[in-house]
């Protein structure tokens, strides 16, 4: 298994578009880490200190309140990260389980569940989060049910269509005529095949989230203050732009790398795991 | 219609491994009204040769020497769209899979229209509708006006055929490619399809290469025979000729395992026993010195690892050679 | 003595297409059974009733008198198969080893007791042993086949059905699987079920035959009498299509 994540890894490393991607999400990864650790305190405001430029100080500036942007802009990273790998994760598993069951029960469960991925992909995301959220209130873990509601849909379908591929494959009824429990038949067989895609298109959906997020931060539905959200440092920047151009341009920076990082990994992933593409075995 | 010749014919395939001498040195000709069965079995390279005549070889292919001679024209197939200009006018092909012949977004009526546009030009309107009526009753297809107004998936499989046949039948070429044309169909359709084809022979007088794994097709409905092992021909002659006296030891030994329809059936058929010859296809990155079968070869001598065996006429008919220093031997 | 197999009236229907109208047939044990027809006929959805993979609509099976209910593990210690395309038979993202180890666990043996078995009958079947560390996706189409063949024959069953044996192979090669499920037959005391649409094959390795078209049994009887003096209509025109080497050129 650890052979089949290292050889993953070098044909990501071998596409350009995935070299950068590899390059960005570990120095962002770094950076969410570290960087609120070796910073000073995000929420230290400092006010005579306001819309100060880079400095050693403050690597990237403070902003209108004297905070240092440096452990802010850090903090809004791992915020990010944080929030799309849970939602990413979240909506993976409740959509590959309700998937599943669909593809295996037919008939009108599966309908129900088709219709209800419809209703909910049938909205724009950020228009149901927003009013998910102005119905149910804001907070992180609001924000956390919301976004993942909107993915579970993309997850369902796919899975869903997977199942009900993999139903009929040789290598299921050869299981089946064996005699293997039908509970077994499901964990060792069908599962970890209808696994990879889903995993594929996870980590295509993680800067999605990200920007979801951000989004919701800047018209302030997503992460609540003290706490920094990288929308939310854009959205301040943008207030005070006339007065310092520095907080703007460091969050937004911050969260184009973090979005094209994640892109370029994700569709590394997906190129390097397709089987069609992988000519080379044996 | 005055025959189809191929010579010197050399395909490379350029893959990770390396570069892959996929057909090497193939030499082969359906006279003029002829049928030309091209036999071999997987990695043969049998569909490779059909793909470069017209060429639809893939991307990592190339065609590295060899010319293609219809009547009077010579075309060098080492050039880049050689046989263009020649498809669907000069040159047309069946393929093995029905569903892949036709565009399915296409009615029938569509394909038709486009091989009519493409040969006879000045012929519109009323009269080139008539003449794609009339193909398809030739072809057997029943209520062809019908027909035409149909899509491919509303067709079956021998059916789809069918409309490929006549497709090639409005051409008019002067040699007709059939790869495997009734792999995927049924035995009794298969009957029919291959009736049609032979048809198409009688009616317009071209050449036909029938590229098939299937000697039992090839004794029943072609003139002449061509058989292929991994990239090279080695023994050609007419139908009768190979089939009574096979030169070639891999002719011989696919004849034998052949199983026909009407071979002696013991008393118990537990005692059945199959044919098959034992060993590999040679590696096609390292093939064997001298004879390409001579590591299957149940009658190899040294002097096959030394010599390139050249064509050898067998039972003395000029036409009918086999590619051993051996022939005749047993 | 009982039949291998025993069906009366089977029906199964999939939308609007009757698969299988009325099916009955017997096959003797140790006999080799020839299914054949073409495509359409229903032979393959028999097949798939009898392995359990589809459920019958009317009519009941049995196999050695044991009518079969809902018991897949009575059925799966009774009657295997090998599949036509082999290695897709085989689950892409598990070694063989651990595809073979589930036999044992269904049969509820130890870990040893099926590895010793694994290696006798890798033995016999000439795989080598490093092959069941290998994934599907490692192997040849050859080596893949015997794979399927080993577990089939590791659950120890009394019929072993080939779906298409010969689809596939060259003519070169496919001697080699024919006489190899003739000598399984002989050394395992099995019944063998060949599905085929290769009338030639089957009309030399079967004892007894059926020759089904339109989800229906149009012929059925020994396979002297099927292949060489057919009474339907359509059995004749179906080996009087099949494409012959002329006796004049033999």
């Amino acid at each position: 298994m650890m052979s089949g994540y290292l050889s993953l890894l070098s044909d990501i490393w071998r596409s350009p578009n995935g070299r950068i991607g590899l390059v960005l999400v570990i120095a962002i990864l770094l950076f969410a880490i570290f960087g609120p650790v070796l910073a000073v305190n995000p929420n230290k405001i400092a006010v005579p200190d306001r819309f100060q430029a880079p400095s050693f100080e403050h690597l990237l500036g403070t902003d209108n309140l004297g905070r240092d942007l440096f452990s802010r802009t850090a903090q809004g990273t791992r915020a990010a990260l944080m929030i799309s790998l849970m939602v990413v994760a979240l909506s993976l598993l409740i959509g590959a389980l309700v998937g599943v069951a669909a593809g295996m029960a037919g008939g009108w469960v599966d309908r129900g569940v088709t219709a209800f991925f419809d209703i909910i992909s049938a909205y724009p995301a950020v228009i149901l989060a927003m009013g998910l959220m102005a119905l149910y209130g804001t907070g992180f873990a609001n924000l956390l049910l919301v976004v993942t509601i909107l993915f579970i849909p993309q997850f369902g379908r796919m899975a869903r269509a997977q199942t009900l591929s993999l139903r009929h494959q040789p290598f299921i009824d050869a299981e089946r005529i064996i005699g293997l429990p039908r509970a077994r038949l499901i964990w060792r067989h069908f599962l970890p095949n209808v696994l990879g895609p889903l995993i594929v298109l996870a980590s295509m959906n993680i800067p999605v989230v990200i920007t979801i997020e951000a989004g919701l931060s800047f018209v302030g539905l997503g992460v609540q203050p003290p706490q920094a959200s990288l929308g939310s440092l854009i959205k301040d920047g943008y207030t005070f732009l006339n007065q310092s151009w520095w907080p703007t341009v460091g969050s937004a920076v911050t969260l184009a790398l973090v979005t094209l990082g994640s892109t370029l990994f994700g569709e590394a992933v997906r190129d390097a795991t397709d089987p069609k593409l992988r000519g080379h075995h044996k | 219609m005055s025959g189809a010749a191929i010579t010197g014919l050399n395909i490379d395939f350029a893959t990770k491994a390396g570069i892959h001498h996929a057909v090497r040195n193939v030499t082969l000709s359906a006279g003029p009204g002829r049928i030309l069965g091209l036999v071999g079995e997987s990695g043969s390279g049998k569909s490779t040769v059909a793909l470069a005549l017209m060429g639809l070889l893939a991307a990592n292919a190339r065609v590295t020497a060899g010319a293609l001679q219809l009547g009077a024209d010579r075309f060098d197939l080492a050039q880049p769209q050689a046989t263009a200009a020649l498809r669907g006018i000069r040159m047309a092909m069946i393929f093995q899979d029905p569903f892949a012949s036709l565009n399915p977004v296409f009615s029938i009526r569509a394909h038709l229209n486009e091989v009519l546009s493409r040969r006879s030009p000045d012929v519109t309107g009323d009269a080139r509708r008539q003449t794609a009526v009339d193909a398809l009753a030739v072809v057997g297809i029943d209520r062809p006006e019908v027909r035409l107004t149909q899509y491919p998936h509303e067709l079956s499989g021998g059916m789809r055929q069918r409309v490929a046949i006549a497709m090639a039948l409005l051409a008019r070429p002067d040699l007709l490619i059939a790869d495997e044309p009734t792999t995927a169909l049924d035995a009794t359709v298969e009957a029919q399809v291959m009736k049609e084809i032979c048809g198409l022979r009688d009616r317009i007088g071209c050449s036909i290469l029938l590229i098939t794994h299937s000697l039992g097709l090839v004794a029943e409905h072609c003139d002449d025979i061509a058989v292929m092992y991994a990239g090279e021909l080695v023994e050609q002659g007419s139908v009768k000729a190979v089939a009574a006296n096979p030169g070639h030891p891999y002719t011989r030994a696919l004849l034998a395992c052949e199983v026909t329809i009407d071979a002696a059936r013991g008393a118990d058929a537990r005692q059945s026993r199959f044919r098959m010859i034992p060993g590999d296809l040679p590696d096609p990155f390292d093939p064997p010195s001298g004879c390409i079968y001579r590591t299957r070869c149940d009658i190899a001598i040294a002097d096959c690892a030394r010599i390139v065996p050249p064509p050898v006429e067998v039972g003395g008919d000029a036409a009918h050679r086999a590619r051993c220093i051996r022939v005749g031997a047993r | 003595m009982s039949t291998a197999i025993s069906i009366r009236e089977a029906r199964v229907r999939f939308g609007h297409t009757q698969a299988l109208d009325g099916v009955s047939l017997d096959v003797q044990p140790r006999d080799c059974f020839g299914l054949v027809g073409e495509s359409g006929s229903g032979k393959t959805t028999l097949m798939r009733t009898i392995l359990g993979l589809e459920r019958l609509q009317a009519g009941s099976i049995a196999l050695f008198d044991i009518p079969l209910g809902k018991s897949i593990k009575q059925r799966a210690r009774l009657v295997q198969a090998i599949f036509q395309d082999p290695a897709a038979s085989l689950s892409p993202r598990r070694r063989i080893g651990q595809l073979l180890d589930e036999v044992g666990e269904v049969m509820g043996e130890t870990r040893e007791e099926i590895r010793i078995r694994q290696r006798s009958m890798f033995q016999r079947l000439g795989l080598p042993l490093g092959t069941l560390d290998k994934y599907p996706y490692q192997i040849s189409g050859g080596q893949a086949r015997r794979v399927a063949v080993a577990r089939a024959l590791l659950m120890r069953p009394r019929i072993l059905i080939a779906d298409e044996p010969t689809a596939g192979l060259d003519v070169s090669v496919q001697g080699d699987l024919l006489n190899l499920l003739q000598e399984l037959r002989a050394d395992n005391d099995l019944t063998l079920v060949v599905v085929s649409h290769n009338l030639a094959v089957v009309r030399l390795i079967a004892d007894a035959a059926a020759v089904m078209h339109r989800g229906r049994i149009v012929e059925q009887g020994p396979a002297a009498q099927v292949f060489d003096a057919p009474s339907a209509d359509y059995t004749q025109r179906l080996l009087a299509s099949w494409p012959r080497l002329r006796a004049a050129t033999a």
